[in-house]
Formats: C-alpha cells, sequence, structure tokens
C-alpha cells in the first residue's frame, strides 16, 4: 500500500524533498534569534567592564542587528520556496492520486461496484482524495517541523550548558508518558463517543425524515424518549472523554514552568559560581529554548495524530485500488467478433454473492434466435433484469454458460462484446450536456440527421423539437431536466443509433404512455431493425404482448415461454398478472 | 419520481430563506420583512407543487456558496442574542461567576508571577557587578524562584478547577438546549419539515448547539483572559519603557497592513481553485453515478480523458493559490522577528544610554514576544463568538417557531357496554370507538363510522394560488375513494388536510359530522392509518418497525398485519427474519419490499379509517392484488382513501376521483369512467402520459 501511494509523488520527489530541507533552514533561523537576543544580553553585561569601549560594545550591537535583520530575509525567501515547493508537489500528489482512483474506478467490474456502492465511492473519490492532500501538504511543511525543532533545539542546548540540559532527560519522558498515558485512556473513549454520536443523529435524522410517520401515528411522546436517551448517552460519554483531556493543559504548563525554574535556578548558581560556564545571555536563551523544545514534543503527538486521522483515508482510497474487477477480458480472443445476433443461455445460475446460500437465477436455459423478439415478464424480484446483464457481461454466470453469436461471452473483448449489445438500464443515466451530444454515446461518428433518425425511432424527436434550443437542449447532471419518459425515450434514442446486433430494453418505458410506448416498439419491428434482436423487459403486459415469445420468470426461474395467447391459457402466472392489468379493459 | 419535486421545493425555499436572512434591517423592518417573508415562502411552496426542474448545475452550485455563507453569517440581532443565552445560562448564573473570577485569578497570576524574572536578572547583574555578594544573591534568587513556583502552580490549579466547571456546565446545556429543541421539534407543523431540508434541521442540533457550547466553554473564558493579559502586558510594557513599546506597535500595524494588503489581492485565486475543484467533484460525482452506462457503451476512456483534463485545470490553479496561502505563514514569522530585532536592539540603546536596566529589558522581551498573541486571540475570539451568537440565533429561532394549533375538544373513546347495558368508556382494546363530544352537560358519544365530507374546500400553501379549488368528495365508512392524476394535482394535498398536517383555508372536512379541527389532533390521526407516499423506515428491527403502528403489539399480530401486507414471506426468507436490522439508510431492502412494511405497519393500527398513498406503487402489479384481497377483509365497514399514480391499483375503488391542476374533473367508478370517455379513460387506455 505504501508503495503504491508513494508512486503517486512521481513527478514531484524532487520538489517535495526541497521543502523538509527549507523546513529544516527556517528551524536553525528561529532558533538563532533567541541566541542573537542571548549575545546582546551579553554584551550589556560587559557596559562597564574593563577592556570593553562603548565603541566595541556599539560594533557589537551593529553586528548582531544586521545578523538579525538577515535572519528575517532568510525567514522570507526561505519560506517563498518552502511554500512554493509544497504547493506544486502536493497538488501534484493530489492531482496523480485523485486521477489514478478515478481511473481506477472506471476500469471496476459491476460486482466491485454494486459491493463498494456508488456513493460510497463517491465520498472516497471527492472527500477522502482532498483530506490526504491536505495532509501530505501539511506533512512536509507544518508537521515535519516539530521533530526538526524538537531535536535541533535540544542540540544547542546542550551546546549552551551540559549541565542545564539535564532537565530535558526527566522532562521529554514525563511529557511522553503523560500524553501517552492520556492517548491510551482517551482514545477507546473517543471511539466510543463516536458511536454515541452516531447512534444520537442516527435517531435525530430518523424522526426528522420520519415527522410524517411520527406525527400520523401520534408517537411524538415515543420519540421524545428514544430521544432523550441518546441525548443523555452523548453527554455522559462526552463529559468522560473531556474529563481526560482537562488534565492535558496544565499538566503541560506544569512541566514547562517546572524546567524554566530549575534552570534558572542551576543556571544563576552556575553564573555565580563565576568561572564563565555560562553567562546570563546563554541562561536567557536556554530558558527559550526551553519552551520551543518542548512546545515542539506537541507538534509531535499532533503529527502522530493527523496520521491517524488519515490513515481512515489512506485505507478506505487503498481499498479501492485493492479491487481486482471480478469480470475481465484478459483472456478474450482479440480477434472474436460477434457474427450473429443468436443469444443463448445454457444450465445458467447466477448469484451476486458467492457466499450467498440461494442462488439469484436458477437452471435457465433459453436460446433467442438471430432477429426475435423476446418479452419478459415477472414480479418484483424474479430476477429479469439480473437475466439480461449477464449478456454484455455486466456480470458473469455463476455456473453454465451464456453464448453470443454462438460464442461463449467471456471469448470477447469488452468492447467487441458490448459494441453489439445495447441495453437501456432500468435507471436512466444521462450526463450534463446537450441532448445531441447525450444520443451520439451511441455512436460517435454519427451525423446529426443520423441522430434525428434514432430520435425519431425512439419517439423522442417531437418533444425533442418543441424545446427552444432543440437538440442543442443542455441536459443538467444525470440529466434531471427533462421528465422521467422523455429521459427513457432519449435513451432509447442513445441505443437505437449504436445500431448493435441486440437491443435491451430493461423496464425502459415505464414511464411513456402506452400508445407512445406502441409507437416505440413498432419502429422496433420496422425492415431496419429485421436482424436486430430484440428483448424487452416489462412490468406492463401491453409492451410484451405482441413479442415473438414470451419469458415468464418467478423467483430466479423460467416458468413458462410461449406466445400471449398460449400463456394466457396455460401459464397462471401470466394469466393473473394480466387479469391483474387487464380487467378493466376486458369489461368494456 | 414523486420525490424529485418535493425536495426541490425545499431547495428553492431555502434560497429564500437565505436571502432575507442577510438583510441588515432595524427590528421593525425586520418584523414586516418577516411577515413578507412567510408570504413569500408561501408562494414558493405553491410555485414549486408543480413539477418544476429548471435548477441548473450552476444554480445548484451558487444555492450551495449561498448555503455556505449563510453558516458563517453574522446573526441578525447581537444584543437580543446575547440576552437569550443569557437567560439560558442564568440557572447557572453562580457557576459562571466562579468561573469568571478563577479566570482572572488564573491570568493576573500567571502574568504577575512572570514578572519575577526581573528581580532574578538583577541580582545576577548585582552579584556580576560584584555590588552583592554571590551567596547572598543566590538567596535572592531562590526566594523568587519560590515565588514563581508558588504562583504558576496556583494558576494551572485554578485552570483546572474552572475548565471542570465549564465542562459541567457546557455540557448540561448543550444536552438540555438539543432536549428542548427535540421537544418543540415534535410539535412543529408539518409546514416546517416541509421546508428544510434534513442536514439544515440536524446542523441546528449538531454545530449550532456546539457553537453555542465552545462559546461558554472556550470563548468566555478566553475573551476574560485575553482581555486581562492584553491590558496588564501593555500596561506593563508602557511603564517599563513606552519608547519601546510605541515602536514596535508601529511597526507591527505597518506590517499588517502589508500582509492584508496582499492576501487582499489573492482571494479571486481562491474563488478560482473553488470553482475548479466543484468542477472535479461534480464530474467524478456525475459520471460515477453513471458508471454503468459508461461501461456499457465502451465511454471508459473519453471519460477518463475529459476527468483528467479537469484534474490539471484544478492542479494548475491550485498551486497558484496554495504558494501564496503557504506563503503567508513565513511572512507573518518575518515580521515577528523583525519586531523582535527592532525590540532587542532599540532596548540595548536604552540600556548602554541608562534609561533601562539589563533586568528590565530581558523581561520586556519576554513580555514582548507574547504581546501580539492575546490580541491575536481576541480578534479570533470575536468572530468566533459572532458566529456562536448566530448559532444560538438560528436555535432560538427554532424554539421560537409556533407549534401546530390544535383546539379540538372532541376526543376519542372506546365504548363498551356493561353489565346493566350502559355504554361506559373503555381503556381496553375491545368495544366501538365513538368521538366523546364535551357539551355543557358533559358529554355525547358519537359513533365512529368513518364518513369524511370535504365540502367546497379551497387550499393553497401559500396565499393566491390555491392547490385545491372548491373540493367537494364524501366518503361513506367501507367505502374506498381514490384519487387519481397528475403529480402536482392535489391528490396528496386532499390526505394532508384529512389528518390536518396542513389547515383548510376556506370549506370545511367533517368526521361524522364533527369539524375536524374540533377534534384533537392526536385522536383525529389515532383514528386514521397513514401508508405514505416515502417508504420510510426506523433504525432497528423489522418487527419493531411493523410494531410501529402499535407500541404494545404480540409477536403474533406483528405475524398477522405482515400476512396481510404480503412481507411475510420475504421477511422470513431474510437471515435474521423478524430480527433483521433495518440499515439507517435502508439499503438491505428494497423499495418494494419497504412499502409491504409500510403497509403492514399501518394494518397492525387497526385504525377505523386508512389512507393508502402511493402505498404499492414499487410493488409488482400482482403482489398488489393480494394486498389488497387481505386488506379487503380488513377493512370491511372501514373507509379507505387511495391515492395512486398506477390505475390497476384504483379500479376496483366505489368513487374514483381524477384532479387535475387542483379540481376534480371526473368522479364515478371505473365503468362509469371508462364508458364516459374521458380523462380516465384516456389515461387509462393510454394516449395520455401521466407525469
Amino acid at each position: 500500500m505504501a508503495k503504491r501511494f508513494l508512486s503517486f509523488t512521481k513527478g514531484y520527489r524532487i520538489l517535495t524533498l526541497i521543502c523538509p530541507i527549507m523546513v529544516f533552514l527556517d528551524v536553525i533561523i528561529d532558533l538563532q534569534i533567541p541566541e542573537a537576543m542571548g549575545n546582546v544580553v551579553d554584551i550589556l553585561y560587559k557596559i562597564g567592564q574593563e577592556g570593553y569601549t562603548p565603541e566595541m560594545i556599539r560594533s557589537q550591537l551593529m553586528i548582531n542587528l544586521l545578523k538579525m535583520l538577515a535572519l528575517c530575509a532568510a525567514t522570507l525567501v526561505v519560506g517563498y520556496i518552502a511554500s512554493r515547493c509544497s504547493a506544486i508537489a502536493s497538488m501534484g500528489f493530489g492531482a496523480n492520486l485523485r486521477r489514478e482512483l478515478f481511473f481506477k474506478i472506471q476500469d471496476l467490474s459491476f460486482e466491485n461496484i454494486d459491493k463498494m456502492k456508488i456513493s460510497s465511492l463517491i465520498t472516497r473519490m471527492n472527500n477522502d482524495v482532498s483530506s490526504i492532500q491536505g495532509v501530505y501538504s501539511n506533512t512536509i511543511v507544518t508537521f515535519i517541523k516539530g521533530p526538526f525543532m524538537l531535536i535541533t533545539a535540544l542540540i544547542y542546548a546542550l551546546e549552551i550548558s551540559r549541565d542545564l540540559s539535564v532537565i530535558f532527560a526527566f522532562a521529554l519522558p514525563a511529557i511522553v508518558i503523560v500524553l501517552c498515558v492520556m492517548g491510551i485512556i482517551a482514545v477507546p473513549l473517543f471511539k466510543k463517543m463516536l458511536e454515541k454520536t452516531d447512534k444520537f443523529n442516527g435517531v435525530l435524522r430518523g424522526n426528522i425524515n420520519g415527522i410524517r410517520v411520527v406525527k400520523s401515528f401520534v408517537r411524538e411522546e415515543h420519540e421524545k424518549q428514544k430521544f432523550d436517551k441518546a441525548n443523555r448517552e452523548l453527554m455522559k460519554m462526552d463529559v468522560r472523554t473531556q474529563k481526560i483531556m482537562l488534565y492535558m493543559t496544565p499538566i503541560i504548563m506544569f512541566v514547562i514552568y517546572g524546567c524554566m525554574i530549575f534552570a534558572m535556578w542551576r543556571g544563576s548558581d552556575i553564573i555565580l559560581m563565576g568561572n564563565g560556564d555560562l553567562t546570563p545571555g546563554q541562561m536567557t536563551t536556554f530558558v527559550a529554548y526551553i519552551s520551543q523544545v518542548l512546545s515542539s514534543m506537541m507538534t509531535v503527538m499532533l503529527v502522530v495524530l493527523s496520521m491517524f486521522m488519515a490513515k481512515a483515508s489512506v485505507s478506505r482510497i487503498g481499498e479501492v485500488f485493492k479491487q481486482e474487477p471480478s469480470v475481465n477480458d484478459k483472456e478474450a480472443d482479440e480477434n472474436a467478433k460477434v457474427e450473429n445476433a443468436g443469444i443463448e443461455f445454457r444450465n445458467v445460475s447466477f448469484k451476486y454473492d458467492s457466499a450467498a446460500v440461494k442462488n439469484i437465477l436458477e437452471d435457465i436455459n433459453l436460446k433467442i434466435e438471430p432477429g426475435e423478439t423476446v418479452g419478459i415478464i415477472g414480479g418484483t424480484g424474479s430476477a429479469k433484469s439480473t437475466l439480461v446483464q449477464l449478456i454484455p457481461r455486466l456480470y458473469d454466470a455463476t455456473e453454465g454458460e451464456v453464448l453470443v453469436g454462438g460464442r461463449n461471452v467471456k471469448d470477447y473483448k469488452f468492447e467487441n462484446l458490448r459494441r453489439e449489445i445495447s441495453v437501456v438500464l432500468q435507471q436512466n443515466v444521462l450526463f450534463s450536456g446537450s441532448i445531441m451530444e447525450n444520443i451520439r454515446w451511441g455512436d460517435p461518428s454519427a451525423t446529426d440527421e443520423q441522430v434525428i433518425e434514432a430520435a425519431k425511432a425512439a419517439q423522442a424527436h417531437e418533444f425533442i423539437s418543441e424545446f427552444e434550443k432543440g437538440y442543442d437542449t443542455e441536459l443538467g447532471q444525470g440529466g434531471n431536466t427533462v421528465s422521467g419518459g422523455q429521459r427513457q425515450r432519449i435513451c432509447i434514442a442513445r441505443a437505437i443509433l449504436s445500431k448493435s446486433k441486440i437491443i435491451i430494453l430493461d423496464d425502459s418505458t415505464s414511464a411513456v404512455d402506452t400508445s407512445t410506448d406502441a409507437k416505440i416498439r413498432a419502429a422496433l419491428r420496422s425492415e431496419k431493425f429485421a436482424g436486430t434482436t430484440k428483448i424487452i423487459i416489462a412490468q406492463r403486459i401491453t409492451s410484451i404482448m405482441d413479442a415473438d415469445r414470451i419469458v415468464v420468470m418467478e423467483d430466479g426461474k423460467i416458468v413458462g415461454t410461449g406466445t400471449h395467447e398460449e400463456l394466457a391459457k396455460n401459464n397462471e402466472i401470466y394469466h393473473e398478472i394480466f387479469v391483474s392489468q387487464q380487467e378493466g379493459v376486458l369489461a368494456q | 419520481m414523486s420525490k424529485a419535486p418535493l425536495e426541490e421545493e425545499k431547495d428553492l425555499k431555502l434560497d429564500n430563506e437565505q436571502a432575507d436572512s442577510e438583510s441588515p434591517l432595524s427590528p421593525k423592518e425586520q418584523k414586516k420583512a418577516e411577515r413578507k417573508k412567510r408570504r413569500e415562502e408561501k408562494s414558493k411552496t405553491r410555485k414549486s407543487k408543480k413539477p418544476k426542474k429548471e435548477e441548473t448545475e450552476e444554480e445548484r452550485k451558487e444555492r450551495e456558496k449561498e448555503e455556505e455563507k449563510r453558516k458563517r453569517n453574522k446573526p441578525k440581532d447581537i444584543k437580543e442574542a446575547t440576552k437569550r443565552l443569557l437567560k439560558y445560562f442564568a440557572r447557572y448564573k453562580a457557576l459562571l461567576v466562579i468561573v469568571a473570577i478563577l479566570v482572572v485569578a488564573t491570568t493576573v497570576i500567571s502574568v504577575l508571577t512572570s514578572l519575577a524574572m526581573m528581580p532574578i536578572y538583577e541580582a545576577l547583574e548585582n552579584a556580576l557587578k560584584s555590588q552583592i555578594s554571590g551567596s547572598e544573591a543566590m538567596q535572592q534568587i531562590i526566594r523568587w524562584l519560590l515565588i514563581m513556583a508558588g504562583g504558576y502552580t496556583l494558576s494551572a490549579l485554578c485552570n483546572l478547577i474552572y475548565t471542570r466547571i465549564m465542562l459541567h456546565v457546557s455540557s448540561r446545556t448543550m444536552a438540555n438546549m438539543r432536549r428542548d429543541l427535540f421537544n418543540h421539534l415534535q410539535g412543529l407543523p408539518l409546514q416546517y419539515f416541509d421546508k428544510r431540508r434534513t442536514g439544515e434541521i440536524m446542523s441546528r442540533f449538531t454545530s449550532d448547539v456546539n457553537r453555542v457550547s465552545s462559546l461558554l466553554s472556550e470563548y468566555f473564558p478566553t475573551l476574560i483572559s485575553s482581555t486581562i493579559q492584553a491590558v496588564m502586558t501593555i500596561t506593563i510594557m508602557i511603564i517599563f519603557s513606552w519608547k519601546l513599546t510605541l515602536t514596535i506597535t508601529v511597526a507591527i500595524i505597518l506590517m499588517f497592513a502589508v500582509v492584508f494588503f496582499i492576501t487582499s489581492k489573492c482571494s479571486p485565486l481562491f474563488k478560482q481553485q473553488q470553482k475548479a475543484i466543484a468542477e472535479v467533484n461534480g464530474f467524478s460525482e456525475e459520471y460515477i453515478r453513471g458508471i454503468k452506462v459508461v461501461k456499457l457503451f465502451c465511454h471508459e476512456e473519453k471519460t477518463k480523458a475529459a476527468f483528467n483534463e479537469l484534474n490539471e485545470n484544478y492542479r494548475k490553479v491550485g498551486v497558484k493559490a496554495n504558494i501564496i496561502s503557504g506563503f503567508m505563514s513565513p511572512m507573518m514569522s518575518m515580521i515577528m522577528r523583525v519586531n523582535y530585532a527592532i525590540v532587542v536592539l532599540l532596548g540595548a540603546v536604552l540600556v548602554i544610554n541608562g534609561e533601562m536596566t539589563i533586568a528590565t529589558l530581558i523581561t520586556y522581551l519576554d513580555k514582548a514576544k507574547s504581546y501580539a498573541s492575546p490580541i491575536a486571540s481576541l480578534a479570533s475570539c470575536y468572530s468566533s463568538l459572532v458566529s456562536a451568537l448566530a448559532g444560538a440565533e438560528r436555535v432560538f429561532e427554532v424554539l421560537d417557531t409556533p407549534n401546530e394549533t390544535d383546539e379540538g375538544k372532541v376526543t376519542l373513546v372506546r365504548l363498551v357496554r356493561n353489565a346493566l347495558g350502559e355504554t361506559e368508556e373503555t381503556d381496553g382494546e375491545q368495544g366501538e370507538f365513538a368521538w366523546k363530544v364535551p357539551t355543557e352537560q358533559g358529554a355525547e358519544y358519537v359513533p365512529l363510522k368513518g364518513n369524511i365530507e370535504v365540502k367546497d374546500v379551497t387550499f393553497s400553501y401559500v396565499e393566491g394560488t390555491d392547490v385545491l379549488k372548491h373540493i367537494n368528495v364524501s366518503a361513506k365508512s367501507g367505502q374506498k375513494v381514490a384519487f387519481v392524476g397528475s403529480t402536482g394535482a392535489g391528490k396528496t394535498t386532499i390526505t394532508n388536510l384529512i389528518n390536518r398536517f396542513y389547515e383548510i383555508d376556506r370549506g370545511e372536512i367533517t368526521y361524522d359530522g364533527i369539524p375536524i379541527q374540533d377534534i384533537k389532533k392526536a385522536d383525529l390521526r389515532h383514528s386514521m392509518a397513514m401508508v405514505l407516499q416515502d417508504t420510510k423506515l426506523f433504525a432497528g428491527t423489522i418487527a419493531d418497525n411493523i410494531r410501529y403502528g402499535k407500541l404494545d403489539a404480540t409477536d403474533e399480530e406483528v405475524i398477522a398485519a405482515a400476512k396481510i401486507a404480503n412481507a411475510h414471506s420475504f421477511i422470513e426468507k431474510m437471515p435474521d427474519g423478524y430480527q433483521t436490522e433495518i440499515r439507517a439508510d435502508a439499503v438491505n431492502i428494497s423499495t418494494g419490499q419497504a412499502q409491504l412494511i409500510n403497509i403492514a405497519r399501518a394494518a397492525i393500527a387497526g385504525a377505523p379509517l386508512l389512507i393508502l398513498d402511493e402505498a404499492t406503487s414499487s410493488v409488482d402489479t400482482r403482489t398488489e392484488r393480494h394486498i389488497e384481497l387481505g386488506m379487503d377483509k380488513i377493512m370491511e365497514d372501514r373507509t379507505v382513501f387511495v391515492i395512486a399514480h398506477r390505475l390497476s391499483t384504483v379500479r376496483n375503488s366505489q368513487d374514483i376521483v381524477v384532479l387535475e391542476n387542483g379540481e376534480i374533473i371526473e368522479e364515478g367508478d371505473h365503468q362509469t369512467l371508462i364508458d364516459k370517455g374521458g380523462k380516465y379513460y384516456q389515461l387509462y387506455t393510454g394516449t395520455f402520459e401521466m407525469t
């Protein structure tokens, strides 16, 4: 995993490495300041001592002033280089990561996508990438300063006085222990706290979303009790967690001030011994270093904490990268082309989850001749959609085989197979862009006339022409600017345009009125589509009544095939569906 | 499909609200504006009742931006919000005073303690200049160090005590505020929820309450301590040397001005960056949602190329913006360092001129280092304070929203005959339902029949645009009345009026001859079971969800209800049967299954009136038929209202009401309407597309 993430830094590695170097320089500059101050103090102490003329003191002060101003200028230069490099490197890293993730998602199979869930993929894509990028840019500049400062300041402090530095041998472990103990106690509490927060939010969201239910069943009091419990639990957990954190600031302050007092006590003692081991200026410098060392300890802890937070995002994204497309065309024959539009299911069984006990499709045997029109009907959950999704290999059959044009679908490259199969899915998805662009998805090289022709066959031309901008009408995200029935017809036009050998309509005229529906079917029956195999899945019996053959499905099994007349007579389920929809019409 | 317009409706109203909340008006004008706002809001509801789908991507972005702005928005009336908040904290007054005293103590002690540095360095100086002996100096130093230790310990202790007290106060205030909010929320009219998105209401409970709490636990102490620290530090610095203090103040102001100037120049870059990332995110969201289509049309490569272009654009814009934002922190540290250099050198000059002692300079430098920090924290505290007050204001806004009105006095009771043959009320589940109408003599019982009369009802969500116009419908017990029509025709609105989710404008609805506004709301709703359009289930087991219709139902009753709804067979197939947990997003069951559970929930309630609003839209027609048969059995002698899109659902109703644009255009049973050859006939034979 680390290796994979490392690969995203490609092209920006040198810039990334420059950042810590600049940060290191900045730390050095930062530490020069207390030293310069100490020098000044020492110079001042020399006033009036023998051998120090006012001129000497003045010139020494000037040197220090120049040094400090030079340091300030250096701050700017170093800072600019760091911010430039880090901006380029972290944006580049983010862009690489985002691109690779998006590409990976594009390559996933339907099974992977179903397992990962679309909404979760979107979150990973949009939120997790940003948060990892944020941590990356923080790490190479802000966070790395903590450890650098800690080590460098410690070295500087040691240089000033070994005697005084003894204090760090006690203070550092003390702070580490305090922080660790707090972490050990607090982390599980935080986790519990998150659980309680989730539960609280769940109760609240459920109530707000279901307010009509609450009110219509007069369950307000019941809901109040439910909420009160969650609310109380949340509060108790909150207090328990915060109680631990309360001690943090006072303890750290206690350690820092303790060290300062110790340093001043021991320091004064050494100075007063008068053998020049320590000057008052050095002591002030040392005291300044103490707070720098100890507060950088806190940043180190922050780094660790943010790493933990990023870890969640990293592992969520890593999960996506780890997915192996479960359906792939690696073993397909490059040259295999779909020769004819015949379809055959041989002893096909299927389940989405290999661990599931029950098959979704059970022992399907079905042969569809080229040019045939087949209707499929069945209740909710009868697996009609699943059946047709095996044809373009959206999923692979668990057992048995699916043949298209006489060859197993696995023999074809995806592109060769799917180009010959147009599926209009139940969820009709269009993309932002004009209607023209959307229909042209079916065949990028189609002329405007061909697009219009397809739209006419799909009975979409009429309403599209009524739009102010006609075919140039912009569709919003997901095609939300047109009504459900219109969307379905644009999707059908898109499928028709691709001139595939096989067209599958999966309940794709449900929002279209029956007469338009009939016109679409009539268009599909025309000469032009004579060789095209058509599979129509529908809830509405009128949509499939005139098919060459109707397949009735129930619970993942085929329970009858035949023409409308045959099935209405012999098939109980078909008859029942027919009656449930047609009673009134028959009566008249 | 019916869900989409509803959501948009909420969004639209949200826009409206935001626009208003940003106008800085005097209280009087504000009231006027509020009234206007309410009117406008109503008219929005009305308009959006018709499926409105014109909102484009940009508009959505625009709206989100507005929302973002609103989140950070300033309160309309700081004084008022503060006043109300203080009232809210009143019960903790004593504790808050103690906290304030402790904060003052902490700050004063720690600032004064830091001054102890001065005599220490003085003693050192004196000893080095041999004015006092080394041991004498050491004695002085140790004395001051002990004072320092004592001071710091004391101040850390005070800090610990006040933060502990504050935790107590703030956690309780938060919990109370959330409870008050929730309890109030339960009484709010449905209108309130229809107008807002779930996330918006939730944020009152989460981010807004959290803001108020941090106001207590963080900003209140910071405000006090920073103020005192700033005043004390500056005073001390001025006392030590007003010349130095003046110099660095001027220098700092100058440099901040430069920084401010540079950053203000760069804000367009950040806007560009925001836009670029929004484009990337929008694209990836759209194409991940549509990924199945992308794959079916083998468009993967094209999609990747288009994404790459947006991604690269974001990278380029982002680099520019980030270089500048990253440069801010070195600029700030440069300012601090230059400032420090000036102080050190000027101080040295003052020492040489004899205007200052070395010890004073060292102490002064220590102060100068920290002098900007309380001011900076005060500045950031102010902006957080303002946003916390805005949060508080939004919380109070919810609490101020008036409750559903309920003046009804008629209650629902059950009557049994006692041994003497007299009727009397019972608490049990036996007996006939009756309305208890209070009269001057006591009470009168009207048996509940389920006769609903809708007489000349006109209704608008907003004045001026009527959703329902002069509607007359009558339903007798044992009858099934159906409403059909396009989305936005007003079908759901009629049922919303019958159960008083909304109040009628003109006309009257009577229930067994009693005007519904005379019936207590809870009792009115108890008398009817509803299966609603959105298949809302609560987190919990399937059994829990069915039991929601009757909290004390036995397992047998739950199963019986599930059987009526045809849900039993699929529930049994679930891994844990009736104990299967329904996840918050209900992903583990299909919409059709959720609808069946909804129906079971209504069936178990055993109410004399049933309203089915698109209850079986996602269930196949055969299953629907089975449900119908089951329901018919329990609904004998009861009144049923059915709303449906699918005509096979309503076919066997005694009375089918065809609505269009809020008016009844046809009415009659299936055969009559078919024979008539009007709109219903067109809908039925499919020559007319329902939207």
